[in-house]
């Protein structure tokens, strides 16, 4: 009779047990499909103004976009028509004239930084690093005020100048392409460096002819990350260029660039230069894109090759 | 120092630990000395150029410090027509917009890239990790563009209407209604900023081995769990520094804030709807008209930002050390 009820309890208690384990299973998949439909939706919020970005410049830039506004240049102040758009040339020379010369600066004085950087050991070295690691995300704005404090008084004869700006975008890029050399360098992988050595390769052969080519994918892509950075940035050259309006294919004289003309048009009150904005965002988003695209092909093909 | 080395390397001549510090070894390195002088030269180069960036910073913000005394830093008057210049508005600006770009940009942006990595099929989560690494390198300008334009008006008429209405006008969300302001500038931060906060935390979450999640998925966990408790925390010194990328963007941000914000800067802000200006913005604003004493200011406020930025990066470093001795 004893042994019978024991039995029976034992059962019972399993039972239970299997019951509370369902349960404990069930509240299990519907806290986690819940936290999934939490997620999910997330994704939903982050798309709807990064899609509604996109389709905007689309569809008002395309409405602007015609051969006129890129061919002419932009509108004389004296015989402003509010109604008409305008040009862009001059701002589409001033880009670029100041992002070339700056970008055909940064990318040789930005590999030897990072040559320089992945040699540099000891704590002045690691300082080094930790800084350029920082200057990448200093706001941009602190190369225009450099510039603008210690070259344009001295150099420049407080005139504004393209050169200038091409200066302060130089500086810019120069961090970015250091730390992007300097990361595609180190992570080549050692025995390479080691066979190279053992060979009885000098340490700047060694560089030279086996890191740097085996990093070149990555350094290109830093680069073109670099460009594609240099080409939107506004605010370094916005007090050293200053605002011609006229289509002038020379680095030194008074220039405009494409995101200046857009914040000068931005600050204004006319429709017509709201509507030009947007033609302008829509030139900058395709080069950023298309810039964007070679670097992924060049990736893709590194990794293929 | 050459024959001290000498010396203990033939001393423990069968210790094979030795032998790359020993200066046999490193007879290669010696032989290249031109090489190893050029390194050191550019080092020396590069110390100088970080050197006179920074201090030309610091230096040509002096007359702002000694213009204003201690109210440089108490003041919430920066008035520009009587040279008053606190600061303390703008700092609050900057931080303000900061707190709602990342109040909106952070969960959205990780459960985003958690969604993309781990939710989504192959063929969409390369169209998204795509997409989000283009628009990470748009210019701000378009963002301030479409901030000005598209956004603008919803705020004004729908969101901020209806955060009043809901709280009932309590603080923050009391007062005037103008559409550009704090919340605008703060709200068009954040979309700014996601892009970069998804395409750097999905980069830290494709590279959590995959043995870890089979494994947990062996364990019997769920899906979330896999994703919260498992990958997350993996990827977490990623995600962080996708954050403190983010942040240090939104506090720099220059040409969209002097748009969006209204460049209102004797105003230490009381409620989201106010107008504002961050340090940035009003750099941005005042520079191509200020004289004098307003440049020693406006260079001042440079220096603000920069020392703020590296309170930042400090801070996530520290924070980043602290998990890599606890893991």
């Amino acid at each position: 009779m004893t042994t019978m009820t024991s039995n029976m309890s034992e059962t019972d208690s399993r039972l239970n047990l299997q019951q509370l384990m369902r349960q404990k299973y069930r509240r299990r998949v519907i806290v986690g499909n819940v936290t999934l439909a939490f997620v999910l939706a997330a994704l939903v919020v982050a798309l709807i103004p990064l899609l509604s970005i996109v389709v905007s410049v689309i569809e008002r830039g395309s409405k602007v976009l015609s051969t006129a506004f890129l061919t002419q240049v932009q509108q004389d102040p004296f015989i402003f028509d509010p109604y008409a758009i305008g040009g862009v040339w001059n701002a589409i020379v001033g880009s670029l004239v100041i992002d070339g010369i700056a970008i055909g600066l940064a990318i040789p004085i930005g590999i030897f930084s990072g040559v320089i950087l992945s040699d540099a050991k000891g704590k002045v070295g690691t300082t080094i690093h930790r800084i350029f690691d920082v200057m990448i995300g200093l706001p941009s704005i602190l190369f225009g005020l450099f510039v603008f404090f210690i070259l344009l008084g001295p150099v420049f004869h407080d005139s504004y100048s393209g050169m200038a700006g091409v200066i302060a975008l130089t500086l810019m890029s120069i961090p970015l392409i250091t730390v992007a050399t300097e990361s595609a360098i180190s992570s080549v992988p050692p025995t390479l460096n080691e066979a190279g050595l053992a060979l009885g390769a000098l340490p700047s052969r060694v560089m030279w002819n086996i890191k740097l080519p085996a990093a070149r994918p990555a350094i290109l892509t830093g680069v073109l990350l670099a460009l594609s950075r240099a080409v939107g940035e506004t605010a370094p050259v916005l007090f050293v260029i200053g605002q011609s309006r006229e289509a002038n294919w020379n680095p030194t004289a008074e220039q405009s660039s494409l995101p200046t003309l857009t914040f000068q048009y931005l600050q204004g009150f006319f429709p017509s230069q709201r509507e030009a904005a947007w033609g302008i965002a829509l030139i900058l988003m395709t080069v950023v894109f298309l810039v964007n695209l070679t670097s992924r092909i060049i990736s893709a093909r590194s990794q293929r090759g | 120092m050459p024959m001290d080395q000498s010396t203990t390397s033939s001393n423990a001549a069968g210790d094979l630990s030795n032998v790359s510090s020993s200066p046999k070894f490193n007879l290669a390195a010696r032989g290249d000395g031109r090489y190893n002088f050029a390194m050191r030269i550019g080092q020396g180069l590069l110390a100088i150029f970080i050197i006179c960036f920074f201090g030309s910073i610091i230096i040509q913000s002096i007359p702002g410090w000694q213009s204003g005394g201690l109210d440089f830093f108490t003041s919430t008057d920066w008035n520009s027509v009587d040279l008053q210049f606190g600061t303390l508005s703008l700092v609050a600006g900057t931080l303000v917009t900061t707190f709602i770009a990342l109040l909106f940009a952070v969960p959205v942006g990780i459960s985003a890239a958690l969604s993309i990595q781990f939710l989504l099929h192959r063929r969409l989560r390369i169209f998204f990790s795509s997409l989000v690494e283009v628009l990470a390198i748009v210019p701000s300008i378009v963002f301030g563009v479409w901030g000005v334009v598209v956004i603008a008006p919803w705020v004004q008429h729908t969101l901020e209407p209806f955060l009043r209405d809901v709280t009932g006008g309590a603080p923050p969300f009391q007062g005037e209604i103008y559409g550009i302001g704090l919340l605008l500038g703060g709200l068009v931060l954040g979309v700014m900023i996601l892009p970069t906060v998804v395409a750097v935390s999905r980069d830290a979450l494709a590279m959590v081995p995959q043995t870890l999640i089979e494994g947990a998925y062996g364990l019997g966990a769920t899906r979330s769990q896999v994703l919260f408790r498992v990958a997350l925390p993996a990827a977490r010194r990623g995600v962080l520094g996708a954050v403190t990328l983010g942040t240090g963007r939104a506090l720099g941000e220059t040409v969209a804030m002097a748009t969006i914000l209204g460049g209102v800067t004797d105003n230490f802000p009381s409620s989201a709807f106010d107008l504002g200006a961050t340090l940035a913005s009003t750099i941005a604003r005042d520079f191509l008209e200020a004289t004098g004493a307003q440049v020693g200011a406006l260079g001042s406020l440079a220096l603000i930002l920069t020392v703020i930025v590296f309170i930042v990066n400090y801070v996530a470093r520290k924070i980043i050390m602290r998990q890599a001795v606890t893991l």
